[in-house]
């Protein structure tokens, strides 16, 4: 055997056997994952009561984030209390906001949330009834807002999953969930976004809407960053607008997504 | 009456007309529910020092309200309390 051939083989050897160690090393930081990866539903499971753990893998197998879900559990001083919090959720994406799932939260802003909402209820002296005004609490949530007619024919859109005669609605169809809750801050905790409500305003009608930009929302109590950004055009119909007539007109449509 | 009994006594008039609604009403149990976590904080004998959260929770409260279908004679006064509170809250 020559000596090229000789240390030639000793090269490889030691590359061999390198390679077998890192291999091992993978093996092993596999399983530790594996057995990490179960280990935290596993005490969840002895400290919340039998079922957490069923009920954790099923909110993962739906879309939620098993890293952030254990990040939560393991940073929460009350588990007991984000396991009723998760339980009653609204939704996943409500369900996201108590995990602090950012990353999937269509329509959010990863900067500090600052209010930019009107001060100041409005009336419109042309409509001279009060009970068409703008509430202080509502105008809170436009940067700007007109009180306008809506012509016959016009079409306005309500995502909800509760009241489909509420009083939020908007002129534009929304495309995504991103539209709802970023663009017309809509907190998770409020809507689960269920349902997609039209309403066509009638023949020789006029509908009195105020209508204006959005106004920014924060994400959740508490949470400066992220913030729900606003900025879509909205519309708010005042309570006496919203009669039986109205309410029979309201027709449930497929969502747009 | 001082903003802050003032704030205090119209939350708990809320509370109240909420409790009487979701005896009815078992869809708005949830609204009830949302505005229990924030009466400790309404009802404090501090609560005008922290006006500015407050005002956030009831424009939170009374986004939330517009989920929800109220039996008509508590609808305007649930209404009518929020922005009440609102308004004592912007003065504060």
């Amino acid at each position: 055997m020559t000596r090229f051939t000789k240390t030639f083989l000793l090269i490889l050897l030691i590359f061999s056997s390198q390679l077998i160690v890192n291999c091992s090393s993978d093996d092993d930081l596999i399983n530790e994952e594996i057995e990490n990866s179960t280990s935290w539903m596993d005490d969840l499971e002895r400290s919340l009561g039998s079922g957490t753990k069923a009920k954790l893998n099923s909110w993962i197998d739906k879309g939620l984030d098993k890293g952030k879900l254990k990040e939560a559990f393991s940073k929460a001083k009350d588990k007991a209390g984000l396991m009723t919090d998760l339980e009653n959720a609204q939704s996943i994406y409500h369900q996201r906001v108590y995990i602090e799932d950012w990353d999937n939260i269509p329509g959010i802003a990863k900067s500090d949330y600052s209010p930019n909402g009107l001060t100041s209820g409005m009336t419109h002296p042309a409509w001279k009834n009060s009970e068409l005004d703008l509430p202080a609490v509502e105008a809170a949530n436009f940067v700007d807002a007109v009180a306008t007619e809506l012509p016959a024919g016009t079409k306005i859109y309500r995502i909800t999953g509760g009241n489909p005669a509420g009083g939020y609605w908007t002129k534009a169809k929304p495309s995504s969930i991103g539209d709802v809750i970023g663009g017309t801050a809509v907190q998770p905790a409020w809507n689960n976004f269920s349902k997609f409500y039209t309403y066509e305003v009638p023949q020789a009608q006029k509908l009195k809407v105020w209508q204006g930009t959005t106004a920014r929302q924060p994400i959740a109590a508490g949470v400066i960053n992220p913030h729900l950004p606003g900025g879509e055009i909205q519309l708010f119909l005042p309570l006496a607008v919203r009669d039986e007539t109205f309410k029979k007109l309201v027709q449930e449509i497929p969502l747009p997504w | 009456m001082v903003n802050s009994e003032k704030i205090k006594n119209h939350y708990l008039a809320l509370l109240q007309v909420v409790e009487a609604e979701a005896t009815t009403n078992m869809a708005s149990h949830d609204f009830l529910t949302y505005l229990n976590k924030y009466k400790d904080q309404f009802t404090s004998a501090n609560n005008t020092m922290h006006s500015a959260e407050l005002k956030e929770s009831i424009r939170g409260v009374n986004r939330f309200a517009d989920q929800f279908v109220f039996s008509a004679p508590h609808d305007s006064k649930i209404r009518m309390l929020i922005n009440t509170l609102y308004e004592t809250l912007s003065q504060s």
